[in-house]
């Protein structure tokens, strides 16, 4: 039920397909790219740039249903490689810009005036908090219970806390946590029952196949570091928002979160028009 | 082994399905090129290319010695006209280009670059007259072939960049790319690859073309060891919430197959080692792209365009043909790099055994421009350099900078080389001053020789003779052969020597005879008439080999 109005009240936020120019006799599969970018900036609380407008709107958005300027419908029959191309560029960027905004909440407080639906004046919830119907308690004893295998307990992750180490139990349920928070942000179904093959949660699923394989160490990246290093350019600050290869790792749990968020967006839940 | 996309995505579910993960590709799905393949190349030159110093420049003994017909220009190494310089032009040629009708048409007179030209005989026997520009492929015109002449029905940008690949105007008939890649025996993942800002209109859902800008493959590119484990992530989690959507089983199923088709793209992206940068100002750099991709099994046919997209700016030379315009060099530099590079992408097909024999290259643009001295829509205000008097209507341009030409839609140009190409074939000749093409005579084109084409171009849609206005304005006593002028409407007349009785095999070359062409160059020619309808076109058949 959860999931539920978490849905419902993100795909509220969008546009209504009738209204937007173009691909109306298309098979309406997918969300276009323009409706994905109206959910990054309500929903997602984005500042979306005209230059990122121009590179992920007006350059691929045609690889994935943006209407062609010449023939005023998309071209886009089914999903197909070069679909998931575009999303997979596409689905790194946003990961990239919600890492972006998540970092400077944790160090800003709530900067923005976007009207977040997610949001709380009292909680500052983002990305790292899931949303307002999820079980916010201090309550660590949880977590400290090595017979729990799940808890459903505010888990108080910020950015820059792990690297590459033996995760103890505690912190593997907590990032599980986190992956759930982050999953119900984007409005998807990764929570604490959905299982994938061999019996596994998937927030289980991606916390070893994606998480654990991305996280940094300060031996194999001497720029990576939890620590509290002048970090104001940990994203870059290039103008596009793409981070350069060598602040990227500054955090070293920066890839393993964007590569967590980038694999839950392109499984096709967030892209396609599911019902 | 031979696999066919669908047999690939086949394989990959099933290996899924039943390994739950998804394996290294076998080498199969990695190949190299097979000795069959025929991979295409169209390349559009956005803006209208002056082939009078690129790929039909005249013999300058065939240029009268008449300063108000024609005047010489030496270009230095960036395409910079030095000497004469405008400050050495006679008073009589100052006054015309200071005219009225200098600004407001194409000029008086033609002018071209006497020096880097060459001029010779092919070892098939037909006539090449390479210009300052085109001197990159001086030691390729044996490799090379060129069409010349080539009537637009399309007369501005837009209408002619639709014409230059399809044969047809504002949409009406199929991009050749398109209808080549719905022929394939074999499909790739990026068939019919377009780059870039290339004209692809196409209504026909059977020809999609994969529309790839060249920052989306920078996007592609530098993200390329990022992600790679995520597919497998993605897919189990799509796949564990596929009870969830059961209404959905089609589209995710086709979601699933391209989730694993996208590790084999990625793969074979990440194998063509292309280094992102900006390959919409670089037609060498796309045309590395798709040797990449050609070779990694991506994609069959491609189509590429340089010119409209900054920072190149384009080839849209109404002036600045032969000064600079601001970026170090001229237009003219502009096309002699453009031809540069084609003469390497030529160089380093014949030097990979993956690509050689296997490639067919096609190069053309809007149109042609006339070799008239003034531009057309710049005006001159003073021969001296300096800011005018009026900037609202005398831009304060250095009048050295305003040596460009008009459209030209009358002699179109095409290069062909490599798969198919016999090549060193020179087809359609064009008046040295004027560049209207000649009339050939598509029946007898095996000994398509000079003595072959008739004297003259005429319209061939109407069959009659055409005003001239427009293209060039003489003043009275203008004297050229073939033309007449008209006293009462300042203009000169061409004298046609066919009329409406003239047969249809005898006129320009048209588009649609460039599209029949690479029909057969194909081994599609029984396919021409299903795909693009009864057109009298025909196919330039000594072209091929």
């Amino acid at each position: 039920m959860r999931m539920l109005v978490i849905v419902l009240l993100v795909s509220c936020m969008e546009q209504d397909p009738a209204t937007l120019s173009g691909a109306h006799d298309q098979l309406r599969w997918f969300k276009t790219p323009e409706e994905i970018q109206e959910t990054l900036r309500k929903s997602f609380c984005l500042n979306i740039s005209p230059l990122d407008v121009q590179d992920y709107i007006s350059d691929i958005g045609p690889l994935y249903g943006s209407p062609n300027i010449n023939t005023t419908k998309t071209e886009l029959q089914q999903p197909n490689g070069v679909y998931l191309l575009a999303l997979d560029v596409v689905a790194t960027w946003i990961s990239e810009q919600l890492l972006k905004e998540q970092l400077t909440r944790e160090r800003d407080g709530n900067p923005s005036t976007c009207a977040n639906p997610n949001d709380d004046a009292d909680n500052n919830i983002y990305l790292f908090n899931g949303n307002r119907y999820t079980h916010h308690s201090d309550d660590d004893s949880c977590y400290a219970d090595d017979s729990k295998d799940w808890c459903n307990y505010q888990d108080n992750i910020t950015l820059g806390e792990f690297h590459k180490s033996d995760l103890t139990k505690k912190q593997r349920k907590r990032i599980m946590h986190n992956i759930q928070d982050i999953s119900d942000f984007l409005g998807l179904s990764v929570d604490n029952e959905l299982k994938v093959s061999g019996g596994r949660h998937a927030a289980q699923m991606l916390l070893d196949d994606v998480f654990i394989p991305n996280l940094h160490s300060q031996d194999d990246d001497a720029s990576c570091s939890p620590s509290t290093s002048d970090d104001n350019d940990v994203y870059g600050g290039d103008s596009d928002g793409y981070n350069s290869s060598d602040n990227q790792t500054l955090y070293c749990d920066y890839d393993a979160w964007q590569q967590v968020i980038h694999a839950m967006l392109l499984s096709g839940e967030f892209f396609l028009r599911l019902n | 082994m031979k696999l066919t996309r669908r047999e690939v995505l086949a394989y990959l579910r099933n290996i899924v399905a039943t390994a739950g993960v998804l394996p290294l590709l076998p080498a199969p799905l990695l190949a190299t090129p097979k000795e069959k393949d025929h991979f295409f190349i169209f390349v559009e030159l956005m803006g209208g290319i002056h082939y009078g110093i690129t790929t039909d420049c005249p013999d300058p003994s065939l240029l009268p010695n008449d300063p108000e017909i024609f005047i010489p220009l030496t270009l230095n190494d960036r395409g910079i006209a030095i000497s004469p310089s405008l400050s050495t032009l006679t008073e009589e040629q100052k006054s015309l280009l200071e005219s009225e009708l200098a600004y407001t048409s194409n000029g008086y007179c033609a002018a071209l670059p006497i020096n880097g030209n060459s001029h010779g005989m092919t070892s098939a026997g037909y006539r090449y007259g390479l210009g300052w520009a085109g001197s990159p492929l001086k030691n390729y015109t044996d490799r090379i072939s060129v069409l010349r002449g080539v009537f637009m029905q399309g007369t501005f940008h837009g209408s002619a960049n639709i014409e230059l690949y399809t044969g047809g105007v504002g949409g009406s008939k199929p991009h050749i790319a398109g209808v080549l890649t719905d022929l394939l025996p074999e499909e790739k993942p990026l068939d019919n690859l377009v780059l870039d800002s290339a004209t692809y209109l196409s209504n026909d859902k059977n020809l999609p073309a994969v529309k790839l800008t060249s920052n989306a493959i920078n996007r592609v590119i530098e993200k390329i060891d990022k992600a790679t484990a995520n597919t497998d992530a993605s897919r189990q989690i799509l796949t564990a919430l596929q009870s969830k959507y059961s209404g959905m089983d089609k589209i995710i199923g086709q979601y699933l197959a391209a989730l694993s088709s996208l590790q084999d793209i990625k793969a074979k992206i990440a194998k063509s080692n292309h280094a992102p940068g900006n390959l919409s100002a670089n037609l060498a750099e796309q045309l590395k792209l798709c040797s990449s991709f050609f070779k990694n099994g991506l994609t069959n046919i491609a189509t590429v365009a340089v010119g409209n997209r900054p920072p190149f700016g384009g080839f849209d030379s109404h002036s600045f043909l032969y000064a600079d315009n601001g970026e170090g060099g001229s237009f003219a530099n502009r096309i002699k790099d453009t031809m540069a590079a084609i003469a390497s992408f030529i160089d380093s097909v014949e030097s990979d055994p993956a690509l050689h024999g296997k490639v067919t290259l096609v190069v053309s643009s809007d149109f042609g421009r006339n070799n008239n001295f003034a531009g057309s829509d710049v005006r001159f205000s003073s021969i001296t350099p300096g800011p005018t008097n009026n900037e609202e209507e005398t831009p304060t341009v250095n009048p050295i900078g305003v040596l460009g030409n008009g459209h030209f839609f009358p002699n179109n140009n095409y290069l062909f080389y490599g798969k198919g190409i016999k090549g060193g074939v020179w087809l359609g000749e064009s008046d040295a001053v004027l560049r209207y093409p000649y009339c050939v005579d598509l029946k007898n084109l095996s000994d398509a020789t000079a003595s072959n084409i008739a004297n003259f171009f005429f319209d061939p849609f109407t069959k009659e003779s055409r005003t001239v206005g427009g293209y060039l304005v003489a003043k009275e006593g203008f004297n050229y052969p073939g033309l007449v002028y008209d006293a009462s409407a300042g203009v000169l007349d061409i004298s046609y020597p066919f009329k409406s009785s003239h047969p249809d095999t005898i006129r320009a070359l048209m588009v649609k005879d460039v599209i029949r062409t690479l029909m057969h160059c194909a081994g599609k020619e029984d396919k021409h008439e299903e795909k693009y309808g009864k057109d009298k076109s025909y196919a330039i058949t000594q072209l091929l080999k």
